[in-house]
């Protein structure tokens, strides 16, 4: 579970998110949708503690993130909007870095690579170098080594930027996988199509501020629109 | 394809590869104008050495009416045309092989050939002012001197223009072919130790020219070393005509000129050939997945939380030539150092006397009062060599918009400092180690004495380190193109160096202070090491406090 309460941050005179409170549930897929600049990664660079808010607290399962920033990040996976990563590494070496830092045993580690591998198709690139790789398997390694530690709460910055239709249907149906157990997936995304199909909620913000949040159909004024037409009347208001 | 676009890219490359645009505009102009005229004045007194070396030389041969000019003439072009061919292998390998500008250029309407041309072009440039550098102050004493007529100067000049192209044409072959061996021709580590060992090589150089004290012995000198690297030198085929024509009649040395240009010409083609068949071929052709793929495969495996710090920082440091090469090239010049010191001392048996000079004045009883001060000497010499390296300093700007990675880990920031701080240390540790154990050979101290040595300098470089990396860690510089602005174009490393000067001098201060109250001797060691102590207490004390930093750092 996610809570956000009342949280700002401003870089400078401009105020990138102002007073922003949600809740994310166990068991939901959350969908953060909002035009270029809206405040999407200051928001998320805060959730999982890479940027300290100036107001306000971010929960994870009951962990105050500025307070216990360990704890609440061991139960969480990030997945940033760029996929960059230590290019001279090769991919396992990426991933065994990562499992290391989150205390991963070995058995687990093995079996939780292999199924990732296998599931993104990249068991045959892990022993090839990071500067080798495509921007979708850039995406890829960085997934795996997110989810290396299978956390209860995933918040995935734009992870279908770059990945193939296959390796994008898995993502999804790991996702619909991951909180059909009771867990937590929050995720920004630029393609409402995904957003619509895939969210049980979503949080529309705009210059900073939540403008909506709710089911789809709480967010519709009439029965036939889209989650695009109500985006764009949001942002456009 | 119009001349015009070929000198568009021609330019550009140029422009690129000597970075000429920091010298013009205005916000970079002043840090490239102070850093060429840094850089000028830091290798000034090596250059003297090698420009007087050859003046003296040939005033040594006038005055004593030795006839051996034209030997040693023609041997100076030998070893300007080997040193090329070494300063060339590293500078090909980064053009060709260490930027990503293929993807930019390839798209474009040129040949490969071109392509190739502009590159290896751009080098020409640096190459020709090297060789001039090292030939011009030999050749200009022998015109002085009246070795030559003046009307031989022209064919002189004409093969001083083309000097580069043949040294530079061979490594470029050299560099192509190996880079195409499957396995090892990219292996980053196969080019460093290769251009390690041709550096020991060319460093071995000056020493065969050294002077000696008397006309048998230079003659000797000059006919045995200087035919031995003109023999060298005709190993790359065609330098021989360029050597013929600088000292051969004048109609003789037009027509040997004329040869060393056809040679030149032929070179051209064949490097361009070579370079669109191998080096821009395989692009086109789609890289194997075999060069790709690492040497080492690795399994899922376990390590505890600091090991893989550790080795995630040497695997990142040690496979990125622009950190290894910056943070370590540097110190690599204080084992060879060691090397030359330690030959020279049994190779000359007394010629050169530097160790033999050392030997006498340890081992004197006058300067056996003064030795701890010797000791701890060499101990801050050797540190302040390991603690000139950026490795500390850049540590977590060289991470860039990486940094993210270990900001989100569930790690508290000081552990990742440790893990930066341990894989810098291990790595300048180990070649602070090295140096120890050849400089042993060579200066006459007791174990003892060497142990504490070593015990210093690792103290003054652990302090040194950790400062630098504090520094790093209160405002990395995350924002670059490629790693080489992490590491080289740094303030922190210079306030890193800062730092450690200022701590180094405060050693000196206190040194200075027990030799004037005469100390005992196990106080000067038991003072320098408790000060120094004391700046590793305090250098952790506040890497502890800026690793928070990581906190708030923007990535």
């Amino acid at each position: 579970m996610i809570e956000i309460l009342g949280v700002s941050k401003s870089y400078g005179d401009k105020r990138a998110v102002d007073n922003l409170s949600l809740e994310v549930r166990d068991g939901e897929i959350f969908g953060f949708i909002g035009p270029n600049g809206a405040g999407k990664t200051t928001t998320i660079k805060m959730l999982v503690g890479m940027l300290q808010p100036d107001a306000g607290t971010v929960r994870v399962d009951g962990v105050d993130v500025q307070a216990d920033p360990i704890t609440a990040k061991l139960s969480m996976a990030y997945v940033p909007d760029t996929p960059d990563v230590y290019e001279r590494l090769t991919g396992m070496q990426f991933v065994n870095f990562i499992a290391d830092a989150y205390r991963v045993p070995q058995q687990r580690r093995r079996e939780r690579v292999h199924q990732l591998a296998e599931a993104l198709e990249m068991t045959g690139a892990l022993g090839d170098l990071i500067e080798s790789y495509s921007h979708g398997m850039r995406q890829k390694i960085v997934l795996i080594a997110a989810l290396v530690h299978d956390p209860k709460t995933w918040v995935l910055d734009e992870p279908l930027v770059g990945l193939d239709p296959k390796a994008s249907f898995t993502l999804k149906e790991m996702m619909r996988e991951h909180v059909s157990r009771g867990n937590t997936v929050f995720f920004s995304t630029h393609i409402l199509e995904v957003a619509e199909k895939l969210c049980d909620r979503v949080g529309i913000i705009v210059q900073g501020r939540l403008v909506a949040c709710g089911t789809l159909d709480e967010l519709r004024t009439r029965s036939d629109e889209t989650l695009e037409s109500v985006f764009l009347e949001l942002v456009d208001r | 394809m119009t001349t015009s676009s070929s000198r568009a890219l021609f330019i550009t490359q140029i422009l690129t590869a000597l970075n000429l645009n920091a010298f013009v505009v205005k916000k970079k102009r002043l840090r490239a104008w102070l850093a060429t005229a840094g850089l000028t004045l830091a290798l000034t007194p090596s250059y003297a050495g090698i420009a007087s070396m050859q003046v003296l030389a040939f005033a040594f041969l006038r005055k004593h009416g030795l006839p051996l000019e034209d030997l040693l003439l023609t041997g100076l072009y030998a070893a300007g045309q080997i040193v090329l061919l070494i300063a060339a292998i590293p500078i090909v390998y980064s053009s060709l092989y260490q930027s990503n500008e293929l993807s930019i250029l390839l798209p474009l309407p040129y040949r490969p050939w071109q392509i190739v041309a502009a590159k290896l072009g751009a080098i020409y440039i640096p190459e020709l002012l090297l060789g001039w550098a090292f030939f011009l102050p030999g050749l200009i004493t022998y015109y002085a001197y009246g070795y030559a007529s003046p009307l031989h100067l022209p064919v002189t000049l004409v093969g001083l223009m083309f000097m580069p192209v043949i040294p530079l044409a061979l490594s470029s072959i050299v560099c192509i072919l190996v880079a195409n061996i499957p396995g090892i021709g990219r292996s980053r580590w196969f080019w460093y130790i290769g251009i390690t060992l041709a550096l020991v090589g060319v460093s071995f150089l000056p020493m065969m020219a050294m002077s000696a004290d008397d006309p048998g012995m230079m003659s000797d000198l000059v006919q045995i070393r200087m035919r031995q690297i003109s023999h060298l030198a005709r190993l790359m085929p065609g330098v021989q005509y360029a050597m013929y024509a600088l000292v051969g009649d004048t109609w003789m040395a037009a027509l040997q000129q004329l040869v060393h240009l056809v040679i030149v010409a032929a070179y051209a083609v064949a490097v361009l050939g070579i370079g669109n068949r191998f080096y821009i071929g395989p692009i086109l052709r789609g890289t194997p997945a075999a060069n790709r793929r690492s040497a080492q495969a690795e399994r899922a495996q376990e390590r505890g939380i600091l090991a893989s710090l550790i080795r995630k920082e040497l695997l990142c440091t040690l496979k990125d030539p622009a950190v290894a090469m910056n943070g370590l090239g540097g110190y690599i010049a204080l084992p060879l150092l060691a090397v030359t010191y330690t030959v020279l001392k049994y190779q000359t048996r007394g010629k050169v006397d530097i160790i033999g000079q050392i030997d006498k004045l340890l081992h004197s009883e006058a300067f056996s009062q003064h030795l701890p001060f010797f000791v701890v000497g060499i101990a801050l010499a050797l540190a302040m060599f390991g603690s000139m390296s950026s490795l500390f300093a850049a540590s977590y700007s060289k991470d860039g918009k990486r940094l993210w990675v270990e900001k989100s880990l569930p790690l508290p920031p000081f552990a990742i400092y440790l893990g930066k701080f341990w894989a810098a240390f291990l790595m300048i540790s180990a070649l602070n180690l090295l140096t120890v154990a050849v400089f042993s050979l060579a200066i006459p101290i007791r174990a003892h004495e060497w142990s504490f040595v070593v015990a210093l300098s690792e103290a003054v470089i652990a302090w040194s380190g950790a400062g630098g990396l504090a520094i790093d860690a209160v405002r990395p510089k995350l924002v670059w193109k490629d790693t080489v602005q992490a590491v080289k174009q740094n303030m922190n490393v210079v306030l890193g160096l800062g730092v450690t000067m200022a701590g180094l001098g405060l050693n000196v201060l206190l040194l200075w202070r027990l030799y004037q109250a005469e100390a005992d001797p196990w106080f000067v060691y038991a003072g320098a090491m408790a000060l120094n102590l004391a700046f590793l207490v305090a250098a952790f004390v506040a890497g502890r406090r800026a690793a928070e930093r990581l906190r708030s750092v923007m990535v």
